[in-house]
């Protein structure tokens, strides 16, 4: 099993906004949020709350789980 | 542009045109003493007078080392992106600026082998790759220096980072670099037997000048690191990067350090137990470094 997101479709949905600003609201660096959109790096369930806070939406709005 | 990258731009710009006329003044000077050292003929007062200016030209060139070293760490920043030529500038000025301490080495034997009446062409030999190396130092940094003044404006309208990512990754290729350095050196050591009573005197110089370059950019790290005013030093991928390359350097220094620990054992080499702490330090330095990068880019 593997973390999915939309966090990709979120940005896009908010204004088009930069991975660079969306790092800066949450406090990671913009590799960070890279990463999680690309699936290379599980959030933690603070990260995740924190993105999900951010975008006005649920975790599970923006992660989910991928069955192999 | 960026008030500090103008300031240390113009610092570099200034200090690199006196020290390259000092690198141009030194080919002459060498060639100089060079012959009269060859043909065993007196140096006399003209030969003193140029050494000192070797050495003032040393310094300078230090200076701008330094300076250099900042400029480029500076772009980085605010280019926000790792490029060729950058990295590539900024391994030749780490370079030509351990070259520094050699040039310095190389110019106080060949004065004590010359008294001793022992041959010096080993030290001319390397004083010459070493001019080599800080002149191709210098054309990249003057390129540098001018895409700096001329292009970064441009890049400087993009966002900026509240947290840095970009100097922490800069400061593992520097770690990587010093750590492949410190340990060709400590093979050098090893390979050619240099006594103790010379490693002695060698020890505490080259562990250090080979170390400031990184000291150097962990101390700015540091600086910007007070200043963001944020509570995580590193953010969640970076400290599962850094716990990876951590455990990893464990593990593989552990075999390394088994290894040197018998051949010490067995008193194979009696430096050894002289260089087995440098040995170690370049070794994880050079693992973290490098693991540190490995897992930040494919993980």
């Amino acid at each position: 099993m593997k973390l999915g997101n939309n966090l990709k479709r979120c940005r896009f949905d908010h204004d088009n906004i930069s991975q660079q600003a969306l790092a800066n609201a949450i406090g990671v660096t913009r590799l960070t949020i890279h990463s999680i959109e690309n699936g290379k790096f599980v959030p933690s369930t603070l990260l995740a709350l924190k993105l999900a806070r951010f975008f006005g939406k649920t975790v599970e709005e923006i992660f989910f789980v991928v069955d192999d | 542009m960026d008030k500090k990258l103008k300031i240390s731009g113009s610092i570099s710009l200034v200090s690199g045109l006196l020290s390259f006329g000092w690198l141009i003044y030194n080919v002459i000077a060498y060639q100089y003493i060079r012959t009269k050292i060859t043909n065993l003929e007196e140096l006399g007062a003209i030969a003193e007078i140029l050494g000192m200016y070797i050495g003032i030209g040393l310094l300078i060139s230090f200076f701008f080392h330094v300076s250099a070293f900042f400029t480029m760490i500076f772009r980085f920043q605010i280019l926000k992106k790792v490029t060729g030529l950058g990295l590539i500038a900024l391994f030749m000025g780490i370079i030509s600026f351990i070259c520094l301490i050699g040039d310095l080495a190389a110019l106080h034997d060949i004065g004590n082998q010359y008294e001793a009446g022992l041959t010096t062409n080993y030290e001319w030999t390397y004083l010459y790759l070493a001019l080599i190396i800080h002149m191709l130092f210098y054309v990249l940094m003057f390129i540098m220096l001018y895409s700096t003044f001329g292009s970064v404006k441009v890049h400087y309208k993009t966002e900026s980072a509240a947290k840095d990512e970009i100097i922490f990754i800069i400061a593992q290729y520097v770690g990587i670099l010093c750590g492949f350095i410190g340990l060709g050196f400590t093979g050098f050591i090893v390979a050619t037997q240099v006594s103790p009573q010379v490693l002695q005197y060698i020890l505490p110089f080259y562990c250090p000048f080979i170390l400031l370059p990184y000291g150097l950019i962990c101390l700015y790290w540091i600086i910007i690191k007070r200043k963001e005013r944020l509570p995580e030093v590193y953010d969640e991928k970076q400290w599962r990067d850094v716990s990876k390359a951590g455990l990893t350097t464990l593990l593989i220094s552990i075999p390394f350090m088994a290894i040197l620990y018998i051949l010490n054992y067995q008193k194979m080499y009696g430096t050894i137990s002289m260089i087995w702490f440098p040995f170690y330090l370049f070794l994880i330095l050079l693992l973290f470094s490098g693991s540190i990068l490995y897992f930040s880019n494919r993980m």
